[in-house]
């Protein structure tokens, strides 16, 4: 069980290294394709490491202990990178006095060109589709949309966003 | 194997929890506080049931069975992760998620399509982007990261520093100006 655990760790903090290397190395737009592959070939590495050299039932405790590590890790990234409240400090960090009006923060991060540029991505993440200016749901965005609406329905969470 | 087997059950003892808490009485920005709650309630009950309970389980092949300190960690670890990087997320996601809600609204539309203007329009059930943004500053209000004096807002120095942390983190991850869209 130990050497799974430690050959699940040491397989996850490689890809740590090789997928922060990648972004430094050339500019990714759409960076969730690239981490998914950089942590399954590691969740394969880990797999033929641990069958190798000890057998299946190691590589087990391994795996599930890189897919915890990765669904802590990938809130965080994810807080970092997109969070508009993470960018509205960063923002005000930066301005005069460390202070702006609320309608200049709007213009930053409730802008039409936000929402423009959001919709694109979901565009091209297969969410959207995009006709003369107008964006419909996939069938992929209909079925994550159905999902999440029945989740919040479920919890009484309102229309949130 | 025993601390997958416990962790996985409380792990459906605290969904079943966190959806009758939802669904009866919390609203707002007390459920993510009512989660947390909840997850530190049931974990030393975990922690207990593990110690109580044999090692086998009853049931687990005798191959299976590992030192309990290091099962007893594990499980916690499991836990833990399943609660901070599962259950807390999805709520997040479900409550606060941009291009969800964007999903949820073109799904819901009754034309055929939205355009940019629509979707600002019709933003979270009608509420409008502007409300989105007015809730994110809401928060960190209430988080003391910034204070609102006449129309102007201005972080606080804990603002300050959690600014530095993730500019630099941004930064060491190569993240552009208004950073990659999430999903």
């Amino acid at each position: 069980m130990i050497q799974g655990l430690i050959s699940g760790v040491v397989w996850f903090v490689l890809f740590l290294i090789v997928h922060i290397a990648l972004f430094h190395r050339k500019h990714i737009q759409n960076s969730f394709p690239l981490i998914m592959r950089v942590f399954l070939g590691c969740l394969t590495g880990h797999a033929v490491t641990i069958q190798v050299t000890r057998g299946a039932i190691p590589a087990m405790y391994g795996l599930v202990a890189m897919a915890c590590l990765f669904i802590l890790y990938m809130p965080f990234y994810y807080i970092t990178v997109a969070s508009l409240s993470i960018q509205t400090l960063i923002l005000l960090r930066d301005a005069v006095g460390q202070s702006l009006r609320i309608t200049e923060l709007r213009q930053h991060f409730a802008s039409d060109a936000i929402v423009a540029g959001r919709l694109k991505t979901m565009v091209s993440n297969g969410y959207l589709i995009e006709e003369q200016d107008r964006y419909r749901v996939t069938s992929k965005g209909r079925l994550v949309a159905r999902s999440f609406a029945a989740l919040k329905e479920f919890w009484r969470l309102g229309p949130g966003g | 194997m025993k601390a997958i087997f416990l962790a996985s059950a409380m792990c459906l003892v605290y969904l079943a929890l966190v959806t009758v808490a939802f669904r009866l009485a919390a609203s707002g920005a007390k459920r993510a506080r009512l989660m947390t709650l909840l997850f530190l309630g049931t974990l030393p009950i975990l922690v207990t049931l593990h110690l109580l309970t044999p090692p086998d389980l009853g049931f687990i092949p005798p191959a299976l069975v590992e030192n309990p300190e290091v099962e007893l960690a594990l499980l916690v670890f499991l836990y833990s992760s399943s609660f901070l990087g599962g259950v807390l997320q999805l709520y997040n996601l479900a409550d606060r998620g941009f291009s969800l809600r964007i999903a949820i609204d073109i799904s819901q539309s009754h034309v055929d399509g939205m355009t940019v203007t629509d979707v600002i329009q019709s933003y979270s059930d009608g509420k409008g982007i502007n409300w989105m943004y007015q809730k994110r500053i809401d928060d960190l209000v209430e988080l003391k990261l910034v204070e609102i004096e006449d129309d102007r807002v201005t972080a606080t120095p804990e603002g300050l520093q959690v600014a530095a942390r993730f500019s630099w983190l941004r930064n060491f991850i190569r993240v552009e100006a208004t950073g990659p869209h999430r999903e």
